[in-house]
């Protein structure tokens, strides 16, 4: 089964950032990533439904408009069921405490670790999959 | 019914004519009471500003009808003059407490017309209703036994002077005195008829001596020295503290026959006034000079912190595009690396030139991505000691002992450097002054401060050492802490290569460091010099010779003021 990744960051290259570093995964058809510019993108994307179905999403929390904070709220709402992993800046106290409180589900903190973000995206596909 | 007149003089000389009626016999009575009354001394009681009693002679010499007028007066320090409030005030306090003896004084009263006249009286303290008292009793002046063999005109002299409002001493010119008027009794608290005229005016200054007036100095010597301020001709001012803790103007005139008027002006008030006045203008200046100093540190706050704020948005800025540099500088090697084994098995289709040329520009992509990873990490260093510059310790305001502080942030430091190289070693000689005791600071700055330069300092003794090779250099490091009362001190010093002074011009600058390029970020100092000097208002100094040694001192206030308790400056 292919499991749906949401990323969504105002940042372009996160894309091929992702791809490549995701490859290994991405080829053995694991997983597959769908993209979000924005938090109004993301919201958008997952109105319309994504295949494959999203299963875990990724978010930054500064972003221009919608926050990443405020796409965590709306998600908690809306599809209780799906993770959410938030990226935050390294030092950022205030914001983790607050991704923390909104309810995501792990923060991951920037620059990206992608070896410990490839082992918390494993135990998430675990869990979900021994659920 | 007036009250008699004070001078009673016409009732005691017995000018009478004998009464012919039984008015003129009523008369009489009146007079002869009056008389009786006039030369039997007034009688007050009183504790604190309470007049506790009053007897009718004290009411009639100061003019008022009856005892009951004095005793409704809201205070007893109604019929003291206002220029002899101190002084009186001082008189019955003595007096309550017992240290004063019965000894007449000349003194001044205020009479219930608001009139003042001069009186001599005796205070003694008295046990009044099982509480202490004072007594008062208040009597004519009499003429001086010497005065009253003295013609008409020296009488009416002495009436002129005594009405005047300053201390009058007239000496002839021998020096002796020829007359003085009550004031300058009242104002060197001389008993009344201590020095009768033809006095030698050594004697007064020989008794001022024996009761204290001029210290511990030589009799002789001081006398002789306020002689001679009486020959100089001319007008002497010169202000003195007497006994009494009055400050008196005494000038000299001298009189055409050789004789001298001395005047004696009682200036306390004005001095008091001018010594107010005086406080207050220091106070408002230091006010002033502390509000211009807030001033300053708040523009220099002001100055740091948009600095600050400038930083960490550049810091910022460049972390998102330097992670991807980072990142897919580390893919592309891994990607060269998935390439290389793909086209692994099409190596034996190119000729041996081509096959080394290929594996040379392989190895020459492998280093570049390597230094591009370096590179990136070492941006990535600076940026993150640019946000914790900005961003501060986040950590509070403590009463923190410094001692121990000091001592732990040296074990961190060392174990650091340790780490790193295993060989280094260096010795420590310790000077801590348990009189530092505890100072408020936000430890984890201090201690951030500390480790700094004793990093600093590791690195200063290994290049030396490393440089030099003597074995007859031993690397060391001096620790010491001092009290200096509102301060305290915080010396490092090594034996290490030491800077030159165009080093230590730009030391405190960011981004200066004499380190190797991509060892140091040239932040550490410029951090620690805002710590110590914008957040905890102390200084930072740094002396050094070349080769030879550098010593850094942080001073600390023990108290900083409430208006400008430092922050770092934050983003």
């Amino acid at each position: 089964m292919t499991l749906g990744i949401l990323v969504v960051d105002d940042e372009p290259d996160i894309e091929d950032l992702f791809r490549q570093r995701f490859r290994a995964e991405l080829r053995s058809g694991q997983v597959a990533f769908h993209f979000a510019a924005s938090a109004e993108q993301a919201l958008e994307a997952l109105d319309v439904g994504l295949t494959p179905e999203t299963f875990l999403v990724l978010s930054d929390i500064n972003m221009p408009g919608m926050s990443g904070l405020d796409l965590l709220q709306r998600l908690r709402a809306q599809t209780p069921e799906v993770p959410v992993i938030m990226v935050t800046a390294y030092g950022d106290i205030e914001n983790r405490r607050r991704a923390l409180d909104n309810g995501a589900t792990n923060l991951v903190t920037k620059p990206v670790d992608f070896t410990e973000l490839k082992k918390l995206v494993n135990s998430i596909i675990a869990d979900k999959q021994a659920a | 019914m007036n009250a008699p007149d004070h001078s009673g003089e016409h009732l005691l000389d017995g000018t009478i004519d004998p009464p012919v009626t039984v008015e003129g016999t009523l008369d009489s009575a009146r007079l002869y009471r009056d008389q009786v009354m006039s030369i039997m001394p007034g009688l007050l009681v009183h504790r604190g500003e309470d007049i506790l009693h009053c007897n009718e002679g004290l009411a009639h010499l100061l003019g008022y009808l009856a005892p009951d007028d004095v005793l409704v007066l809201p205070s007893v320090m109604r019929l003291v003059p206002d220029d002899a409030l101190f002084s009186e005030r001082q008189a019955y306090d003595q007096c309550l407490s017992g240290l004063t003896r019965a000894d007449v004084r000349r003194t001044k009263r205020r009479r219930a017309d608001n009139s003042v006249q001069w009186f001599d009286q005796v205070l003694e303290p008295i046990d009044w209703g099982g509480k202490p008292a004072v007594m008062e009793m208040l009597a004519q002046v009499r003429p001086h036994i010497g005065f009253t063999e003295l013609p008409h005109q020296w009488q009416r002299l002495q009436a002129a002077i005594d009405a005047m409002p300053n201390g009058v001493l007239m000496l002839d010119r021998e020096g002796r005195m020829e007359g003085l008027n009550s004031e300058l009794l009242r104002l060197w608290d001389y008993p009344p008829g201590l020095f009768p005229p033809g006095t030698p005016m050594d004697v007064m200054l020989r008794y001022n001596h024996q009761r204290g007036d001029y210290g511990d100095c030589t009799e002789d010597d001081k006398i002789s020295e306020i002689r001679k301020l009486f020959q100089v001709k001319g007008v002497i001012n010169s202000e003195r503290r007497v006994p009494s803790g009055r400050v008196l103007d005494i000038r000299t005139a001298p009189r055409a026959d050789g004789g001298i008027v001395v005047t004696h002006v009682d200036i306390t008030e004005r001095k008091r006034i001018e010594d107010e006045l005086r406080e207050a203008k220091e106070r408002a200046e230091s006010i002033l000079e502390e509000l211009r100093d807030t001033q300053q540190q708040l523009i220099v706050q002001e100055k740091m912190a948009s600095l600050g704020q400038l930083t960490a948005g550049i810091a910022h800025e460049l972390k998102n595009p330097l992670n991807f540099v980072n990142n897919f500088a580390e893919l592309t090697s891994e990607l060269l690396d998935e390439l290389l084994s793909l086209l692994g098995p099409l190596d034996n289709r190119l000729d041996q030139d081509a096959q080394a040329e290929a594996k040379d520009l392989v190895s020459s992509l492998h280093s570049n991505l390597r230094k591009i990873a370096d590179h990136g990490r070492r941006a990535d260093n600076i940026v993150k000691s640019m946000l914790a510059h900005s961003r501060g310790g986040g950590g509070e305001w403590q009463r923190t002992d410094v001692n121990p502080l000091v001592e732990e942030a040296l074990a961190l430091a060392y174990h650091a450097v340790r780490a790193q190289d295993r060989e280094f070693n260096t010795s420590f000689i310790r000077h801590y002054d348990p009189n530092v005791g505890e100072v408020k600071i936000v430890p984890p700055d201090i201690s951030r401060v500390l480790v700094n330069l004793f990093t600093n300092s590791f690195y200063a003794v290994r290049k030396r050492q490393q440089a030099e090779a003597d074995p007859n250099y031993h690397p060391t490091l001096t620790i010491a802490t001092s009290d200096c009362g509102d301060k305290i001190e915080i010396r490092v010093r090594d034996n290490g290569v030491g800077m030159s002074q165009a080093v230590i011009a730009k030391l405190f600058t960011p981004f200066f460091t004499t380190k190797p390029t991509g060892e140091g970020t040239g932040l550490g100092l410029s951090l620690s010099y805002d710590i110590v000097v914008h957040q905890h208002r102390g200084r930072f100094d740094v002396a050094s010779v070349e080769n030879d040694h550098a010593e850094f001192t942080i001073t600390l206030p023990r108290a900083i003021p409430a208006v400008s308790l430092g922050e770092r400056r934050k983003p």
